[in-house]
């Protein structure tokens, strides 16, 4: 259980994958609906409203189709340039309406949110409410960026250079982002500044 | 350690569990270390953890928002109705610019079918020349026109302009070429400066002092024409389906591979061509027919009457190895030239201007050296005047 768990794709996916690259329109329909889900989420938890988020992803996929199919290198390639579309049009579409209304435009135009759902599979409905609160009380610890990051690499499985790109930042900051949130989780950041604190008062 | 507090835990508990869930979340090594060794000590929870581990990947979303199926089913097929409406569209707009394209070509070729009869070689360079503002040839520097209003400005005394597949080259300035454009470039020698220029299509010449070349940035498929205001050596390289055309005021030199000087300063009361080597066709309006020239000839258009005669045409293009032969000249001509040569200002008294003299003048001299040996070879004296001209009596 090492942190490189990139999702490998079943047969089938690999097989439509080739047929998207040569152009075809039932493998495109393929992966529109395989990923559009992820794609709806994401532009959700970055505060996209429903409307636009939708309109978003059709002018993606649109603007896939007209430019060139060959071009993506495998299935996560072609995950990760979705993903980056749509911030980058998300961002595009909020930055400009801030100018409209004259505020200033801010990073946190898109700010990144995680809400946790626990299914109702064979749990019991209290102790899903417990579960979900205790996961919510760790992610409350965390930034908004720290977030995206956890959210990208964990849940979308996206390798640290794609995030890197996605966040606008280096690998290595990456990196460090995801080891403070382990930190902070563990409340080692606060034990460490109790520490210095200490060891410099005294 | 904490880890036998586990002891009796359900998987629920687990799930409840901060340290389970961070580990879930973050999947960190440090946290699957830490569960290997709870593993370890109690193996009777090796299944509850892993039966949690599974729960907690069924159970636990983030961010769960979904388009249901119906909605994205129906997404998808707007999308490829759009998609295949814009093919249509696409393929009409092809089809449209072709149309305009072809309607484009007929409009520019119109005007050339009508007038095909006509000189349609005089158009063009010579007009854009002609129109072009006088230039003043007592400038310091050589300058390199490009376009319309880029001008590189070159300080050698011999300075060089080689064109490139994209760039050009221009003693220590290496330009890039944006443009695909046809436009004119002009490279402008003042008096006391001279220039090489190779063209695009490995054409050298050698431009003298005081001397306009206006020329095409790309010369075209069917073409290579230069327009020149003064005097060059000029080297074609020959392209059968391209003739080279030097152009000037008073006449207009085709050929298509040879060496040849054209002296054709538009002050001048002579202009001429020699023919080093090849073949030269030359028009003019002073001649109903085309004056067909030979190696060692000399074409001259002396006040509007055409003269041809046989010479040592290498002797015209001496100048560009910084020498200078003449052969019973009139010395105001020779004068004429060493002004240009040296971007000096000499002024030669009646009377010796008409005196006859033949000789050779090494202009790699300083002046004072060289107007010395002339008042040994003919009975004149010069003058240096306080602001640098000469005066010959």
């Amino acid at each position: 259980m090492t942190n490189t768990t990139a999702r490998v794709y079943g047969g089938d996916e690999n097989t439509m994958f080739m047929e998207f690259l040569k152009g075809s329109s039932d493998a495109f329909s393929y992966f529109y609906t395989f990923f559009i889900n992820d794609l709806y989420a994401y532009g959700i938890s970055l505060g996209g409203s429903e409307d636009i988020v939708k309109d978003a992803i059709q002018d993606i996929f649109l603007k896939i189709h007209s430019n060139n199919q060959k071009k993506f290198s495998s299935i996560e390639h072609l995950k990760f340039f979705l993903l980056k579309s749509l911030k980058n049009k998300l961002y595009n579409i909020y930055t400009s309406k801030m100018v409209s209304t004259a505020s200033p435009i801010t990073e946190e135009a898109l700010e990144f949110s995680i809400s946790t759902t626990v299914l109702d599979t064979i749990i019991n409905e209290e102790d899903r409410i417990i579960i979900q609160q205790k996961i919510d009380n760790l992610l409350t610890k965390l930034t908004a960026r720290q977030k995206e990051a956890i959210y990208l690499r964990f849940i979308q499985e996206l390798e640290y250079a794609e995030i890197a790109e996605i966040l606008n930042m280096t690998q290595h900051g990456v990196r460090k982002l995801i080891s403070r949130s382990l930190k902070r989780l563990r409340g080692e950041e606060q034990l460490l500044l109790i520490y210095l604190l200490k060891h410099f008062c005294s | 350690m904490r880890d036998n507090q586990f002891r009796g835990y359900t998987v629920i508990d687990l799930l409840k569990d901060e340290d389970f869930l961070r580990w879930q979340l973050l999947k960190s090594e440090e946290d699957a270390l830490f569960w290997k060794n709870v593993i370890n000590r109690h193996p009777d929870l090796a299944p509850i953890i892993e039966e949690a581990i599974s729960l907690y990947k069924t159970s636990v979303r983030f961010n769960n928002f979904s388009m249901t199926p119906a909605e994205i089913s129906e997404r998808r097929e707007q999308l490829q109705y759009v998609i295949g409406q814009k093919k249509k569209k696409n393929a009409r707009y092809v089809m449209l610019r072709a149309i305009a394209v072809a309607a484009c070509i007929m409009v520019a070729i119109l005007p050339f079918l009508w007038k095909k009869s006509e000189d349609v070689q005089q158009k063009d360079i010579t007009t854009f020349a002609q129109a072009l503002p006088e230039v003043d040839f007592n400038d310091t520097d050589t300058r390199l026109v490009l376009g319309e209003d880029q001008v590189v400005t070159l300080h050698n005394t011999e300075s060089s302009v080689q064109y490139g597949v994209d760039d050009i080259v221009a003693d220590d300035n290496i330009i890039l070429q944006k443009e695909v454009t046809t436009s004119y470039n002009q490279l402008i020698t003042p008096h006391g400066k001279r220039s090489t220029i190779i063209f695009s299509d490995g054409t050298k010449a050698w431009v003298n002092a005081g001397t306009k070349l206006v020329y095409p940035n790309q010369f075209s498929k069917e073409n290579r024409e230069i327009y020149v205001n003064g005097e060059i050596y000029i080297e074609v390289v020959e392209d059968k389906n391209r003739p080279f055309i030097v152009k000037t005021k008073r006449m207009d030199i085709s050929v298509l591979g040879t060496k040849f000087n054209v002296s054709a300063y538009e002050v001048d009361h002579i202009n001429n061509v020699a023919l080093l080597s090849g073949s030269v066709s030359i028009a003019s309006a002073i001649h109903k027919k085309d004056v067909v020239l030979k190696p060692n000839q000399l074409y001259s258009n002396t006040e509007g009457t055409p003269s041809i005669k046989t010479v040592d045409a290498s002797m015209y293009a001496l100048w560009t190895q910084g020498l200078y032969r003449f052969e019973s000249e009139a010395l105001g001509d020779i004068i004429k030239r060493l002004e240009r040569y040296y971007g000096v200002k000499i002024t030669c008294d009646d009377q010796a201007a008409h005196l006859k003299c033949s000789g050779k003048l090494d202009l790699k001299d300083n002046l004072d050296i060289l107007l010395t040996d002339l008042t040994r070879a003919l009975p004149i004296n010069y003058l240096k005047n306080a602001d640098g001209d000469y005066t010959i009596y």
